[in-house]
């Protein structure tokens, strides 16, 4: 699946005419970015699931009143790492108070030579927000004008937050290395 | 940083799961084909009105409506449809009315509604109690044994429920209390479910079967072989019976088999109102996810929510608009209206109906504006 811009507006004007095969080239050509962002910011593959299930769902809603001119990934990935900061938020709210009930969501057991382990570890020490934009710059391959409009944040702010994360995550990757 | 690319974990299994449910909605929202496709223009001026709405105060109010298509609540506030729900929890019963205010009867277990919503059957102990959903106690009728599971007949004019192992009917006035029969129940839990339009009642016997007995003429309607069984639930109309045992199934009303359903179709189940189609959750991998099975064989299915974890209860709106689904190992209550259209997370269901973060209540239906 090639994926160009041109593949996308196809596939994104088949489902709008109700083509279930160009909706799922859509969703599938899509689907890993958007489950690796929530995933990498959350650090639960539940959560992940269901925040990326979200987002698309949200896409299928306003499918008809899609404007094609724009490329769908930043419109998806905006919704995606904006509730995986929430959900995070939520949950480091929740430990004040006990969280044993996340205990009860079964998370898939990490199979050999799944992702990086040590990126994950490294990235989960960061708060939400510094994981977002890091995230957002280097695996979504957004500018910092683009994460800066896409959350909500001035631009200064965004550049403060990936130069810490990244000063942050490398001495911790560095510290793994060792 | 040489991995970002790489597949994080569940990523692939997640990925046909959620296609599912998005390929369940996106069906459910096909428009009807038109004659002539005007969409590039419809959706040219939209975007158009769009950006320029985007940039005024109303604009604002409609993206921001727009988003709002799942809403996250941490509160219980109001409910979305008319109507009441109850809820069993630790130490008694709740009453959610739809303004979201919430009455505690204490002291009651077991609660079912009435056939319009007017009173609760309740046990407490060794008594069955007929109240109203403000706690005003019409009548009370004690046994020796514990009481359990009562439940009303189509139009409020019997209520059977268990008195120890017994199966036992009395009038909806708290008159005429018999036994209807004895140790049949065994050790285990007993099933009841009126059929509606009528005075017959479905249970499971302790020779695991499954019986369709007249309560008034006291004649056995039919029995099925029926082990392990689990919730029984009729249609509106009396004509399909869910028997969730170790095979769910349909039944007719003459107790043939309609369909089979998946063996990982598990509780909680709920007919469409005013309908033959089911909700009902499966569970694979640690996920449950709710799907309505329709069709003259219940060969059609329709994904409308998939989670992490268990699933405690479902109920249809009285208008048969909402689905609720209690998302217990998530401590949220969901009320989806369609896969396609709305949905609104309640949060913090724990702490609402039970006394801490643990998540023990139980929906017991949502009845009658």
């Amino acid at each position: 699946m090639a994926g160009s811009r041109g593949d996308e507006r196809a596939w994104i004007r088949g489902a709008q005419s109700g083509s279930v095969p160009d909706l799922e080239a859509l969703f599938r050509h899509h689907w890993p970015r958007a489950y690796r962002a929530a995933y990498l910011v959350v650090h639960d593959s539940a959560a992940a699931e269901d925040i990326a299930q979200e987002a698309f769902l949200a896409a299928v809603r306003r499918l008809d009143r899609f404007d094609r001119s724009r490329p769908f990934g930043p419109w998806l990935h905006r919704i995606v790492v904006n509730r995986a900061i929430d959900w995070s938020r939520s949950r480091a709210l929740r430990r004040e108070t006990g969280d044993a009930w996340l205990g009860h969501i079964a998370a898939p057991p990490r199979a050999a030579g799944d992702h990086a382990d040590t990126l994950a570890a490294a990235l989960a020490d960061l708060s939400p927000e510094h994981r977002a934009v890091i995230v957002m710059r280097h695996l979504l391959e957004y500018t910092p004008g683009e994460i800066a409009e896409a959350l909500g944040l001035p631009r200064g702010t965004v550049n403060s937050r990936l130069r810490r994360g990244l000063d942050e995550l490398a001495s911790r990757l560095e510290e793994d290395l060792q | 940083m040489t991995r970002w690319h790489d597949p994080a974990p569940g990523e692939r299994d997640a990925a046909d799961r959620t296609w599912e449910v998005v390929r369940s909605a996106f069906e459910e929202r096909i428009p009807v084909p038109r004659k002539r496709d005007w969409r590039p223009v419809v959706v040219v001026a939209f975007g158009v009105a769009l950006l320029a709405a985007a940039f005024s105060p109303p604009g604002n109010a409609v993206l921001g409506s727009l988003r709002d298509a799942v809403r996250g609540e941490d509160h219980l506030v109001s409910l979305p449809a008319p109507g009441s729900i109850l809820v069993n929890a630790q130490g008694g019963v709740w009453v959610v009315k739809q303004n979201g205010s919430k009455r505690f009867l204490s002291g009651y277990d077991g609660a079912s509604w009435s056939p319009h919503g007017l009173y609760l059957a309740a046990a407490r102990e060794n008594e069955l109690v007929a109240l109203e959903p403000n706690g005003k106690v019409h009548w009370k009728l004690a046994r020796s044994r514990q009481v359990g599971g009562p439940q009303w007949s189509y139009e409020g004019y019997r209520i059977a429920y268990t008195a120890g192992r017994d199966l036992r009917v009395v009038n909806g006035d708290g008159t005429g209390d018999r036994l209807v029969t004895n140790n049949e129940g065994g050790s285990g839990l007993v099933s009841l479910a009126w059929r509606p339009g009528t005075h017959e009642l479905a249970y499971n016997n302790a020779h695991n079967q499954l019986v369709l007995l007249d309560v008034d003429r006291r004649r056995v309607v039919w029995r099925r072989p029926a082990a392990g069984l689990e919730q029984l639930l009729w249609s509106d109309d009396g004509r399909r019976l869910l028997v969730a045992d170790g095979r769910p199934r349909i039944l007719d009303a003459a107790g043939r088999t309609i369909a089979a359903l998946p063996r990982r179709s598990i509780l909680p189940a709920a007919f469409v109102r005013r309908s033959h189609s089911i909700a009902l959750v499966n569970v694979a991998d640690g996920r449950s996810t709710v799907s309505i099975y329709s069709g003259r064989s219940y060969d059609r299915r329709r994904v409308v929510f998939s989670g992490a974890g268990l699933f405690g209860g479902l109920a249809w709106s009285p208008d048969g608009r909402w689905l609720l689904v209690d998302w217990r190992d998530a401590d949220q209550w969901v009320f989806i209206r369609s896969a396609a259209v709305r949905r609104i997370d309640v949060r913090n269901i724990g702490n609402t109906f039970d006394s801490g973060p643990e998540h023990y209540a139980t929906l017991a239906g949502w009845c009658c504006p």
